[in-house]
């Protein structure tokens, strides 16, 4: 089998009570509810994901990436077999979470399920946690002193949890799904919180298990996690996917357009405007000129860097003028990113208007 | 099913719970001494205050069959709000959903939290009779039928767990009860403790009341264990051994109904709104 989880068409709705306002409320309501909530109540349908779909590959590091109420942690509960879908379905090793949930569950370990009482130790959690997933218990105490020594809590590992900070919860809750070795990992959010040196390390660890052939999807707020972990990538923006590519890719896709920042000397901004009047071009801006020099600075937005530096080359020697330095910088994934869900909010807002 | 597997699982989630108890160990003691507080009460009120006509009927004192009546009682209420109180705990903790994603059946937690309610309640029973019989000298009945008084009060547990599996079906399966749940607990709690015959008999209370009484298995279980305290297995009536035999397979039966299909309920509802559940709408 080719891909080790599949999501097909998944839609989920919820259903929130919501109160409105603006009716005259009768003085029983307002008593009880307050004026704010006194107004009446209606029952709000909402959309949390909309006919998602994408297949992740055996071994792959797959993102979900989008804002908060996006549906990542939605479809994250419902590849995990605690939440059912309203519309599709998706198959873990081709098990289906609607109708073969236990038969997923031997498949999948989770970071946010850590249980067990906050007095315990963090190796009296991980001991449950073991228990409440059929691991061998003769096995497991070496386990978890592996998986604690992986995450950086092998010096904690008999301190309170209740006591813990909230990084150190969640490299408890890392650890707990490592501690379970599953074909699968659902990670929401596994570094939350995590300090930049941590967070290295243990994106390598994730990294790792994917060498090691199990499949990753993780949800994350955090480019940096997608930068440096993922294979894939799924961009969602309130419910809906926006795409679904390598982060390579992606950021390939926006190369079209590099920002160049180029330092000259012996050139006037007009002349500058004028050698540059191309298609090619989106934006020049000044952004320093020193009279005393003759130097200027300029931000230049093109399609083709190359193109235009040439042209520039070619100028400069027929007119005695010198470029200082040049820089050009292609986008970060965050530009991407960032890109993606401000198209799609400009086109939510049309559509609307 | 590996039963090895299922019952070590039972045992770790009991002492789970056990290590609980004793991180709240003032909590223990202060029941304790409510209950004995409480028993000097029901003595002084009695001691001043005596019955005209003293319950012959079960061959006791008003006291003896007053603190019978609530030592049975206290076992009564924990198998009525165990497995509702385990339900609960799990859902709003958001412990189920975790759960649900395990190789564990949710049924699994439920029982092993059931059984680790029981062990304080034991300890209220003992303390209960105990206290009544050395300090207050209540007697309660023929000690040589204690086996099967104590037979009869297994089973009417037993069938009182069924009514808990009902209030935690309907807890899973109805927003609303869940909503309102608390208070919907507290009004049973209070009407099987007052109305099914722990602290005076069922006989006395107006004919509605009683038949609303003789629905739960905690009256028939409170009647049969002082009967076959008092006169041995041979007084036992047929009439209310049907009863409490049919009340509780009947609420067992269709709690368990109720339960397995609130359970899909939950799953397909969700346990939390999502972030942005609460809207305001102006119209």
């Amino acid at each position: 089998m080719n891909s080790a989880v599949e999501v097909r068409k998944i839609s989920k709705y919820f259903y929130a009570r919501v109160s409105v306002s603006g009716n005259s409320p009768n003085w029983l309501k307002k008593l009880i509810f307050g004026a704010s909530l006194s107004g009446g109540v209606k029952v709000s349908k909402i959309k949390a994901l909309d006919s998602v779909s994408f297949s992740v590959k055996k071994g792959e590091v797959f993102g979900l990436l989008g804002p908060n109420g996006s549906g990542k942690t939605t479809l994250l509960k419902i590849l995990s077999t605690a939440l059912l879908p309203d519309e599709g379905d998706a198959y873990v090793f081709g098990y289906s979470v609607t109708g073969e949930a236990e038969s997923i569950r031997k498949l999948i370990t989770t970071n946010f399920s850590l249980i067990g009482n906050p007095y315990w130790t963090a190796r009296q959690m991980l001991e449950y946690w073991a228990v409440l997933n059929d691991e061998d218990p003769g096995e497991i105490k070496h386990r978890i002193n592996g998986v604690l020594d992986l995450v950086g809590l092998s010096e904690r590992a008999d301190e309170v949890v209740s006591r813990f900070s909230m990084g150190m919860k969640v490299r408890l809750s890392l650890a707990a799904s490592l501690l379970i070795d599953r074909e699968v990992m659902l990670l929401d959010e596994p570094l939350l919180g995590i300090d930049p040196v941590a967070a290295k390390e243990l994106r390598e660890v994730i990294r790792e298990r994917a060498r090691e052939g199990r499949t990753i999807i993780l949800a994350t707020n955090m480019i940096k996690d997608v930068e440096e972990m993922c294979d894939k990538v799924c961009v969602l923006y309130k419910g809906r996917v926006i795409t679904v590519d390598t982060p390579e890719m992606l950021k390939r896709i926006a190369r079209k357009v590099e920002n160049v920042h180029i330092t000259v000397r012996g050139v006037s901004v007009k002349e500058m405007e004028r050698i540059l009047n191309e298609d090619e071009v989106l934006d020049i801006s000044l952004l320093r000129r020193d009279l005393e020099t003759g130097r200027a600075s300029f931000k230049i937005r093109t399609q083709d860097s190359v193109y235009i530096l040439d042209k520039l080359l070619s100028y400069m020697k027929n007119s005695g003028g010198k470029i200082i330095s040049v820089n050009v910088s292609g986008p970060t994934l965050e530009d991407v990113i960032v890109e993606l869900l401000r198209e799609e909010r400009d086109r939510e807002y049309w559509q609307g208007v | 099913m590996n039963i090895g597997r299922v019952c070590r699982k039972i045992m770790i989630f009991v002492l789970s719970d056990i290590r609980m108890v004793f991180v709240f160990q003032f909590g223990l003691l202060f029941q304790i001494l409510n209950i004995v507080i409480g028993i000097a009460s029901y003595y002084f009120v009695f001691k001043y205050f005596l019955f005209n006509e003293v319950v012959t009927e079960y061959n006791q004192t008003p006291l003896s069959f007053i603190i019978l009546g609530m030592a049975t009682n206290s076992l009564l209420i924990t198998a009525m709000h165990s497995f509702y109180a385990a339900v609960n705990n799990v859902y709003y903790k958001r412990i189920l959903e975790k759960v649900l994603t395990t190789t564990t059946s949710p049924y699994t937690l439920f029982i092993g939290s059931v059984i680790s309610s029981f062990l304080p309640s034991i300890v209220t029973t003992i303390t209960y009779l105990v206290t009544g019989a050395v300090f207050f000298g209540a007697r309660y009945g023929n000690l040589s039928n204690a086996g099967i008084a104590l037979a009869v009060l297994v089973v009417g547990v037993m069938c009182t767990l069924g009514v808990g599996v009902f209030l935690a079906g309907l807890f899973c399966i109805s927003p609303l009860f869940r909503q309102s749940s608390n208070f919907i607990m507290t009004l049973i709690n209070l009407f099987t403790t007052t109305f099914t015959g722990a602290m005076f008999p069922v006989r006395i209370l107006p004919w509605w009341i009683r038949a609303i009484s003789y629905l739960f298995p905690q009256t028939y279980t409170i009647e049969l264990v002082r009967l076959a305290l008092a006169y041995g297995s041979s007084s036992l009536p047929l009439d209310k051994i049907g009863g409490l035999l049919i009340s509780g397979t009947v609420f067992m039966l269709v709690g368990v109904f109720i339960l397995k299909k609130g359970l899909y309920r939950i799953r397909k509802e969700g346990f939390v709104l999502p972030e942005k559940g609460i809207t305001l709408i102006l119209s």
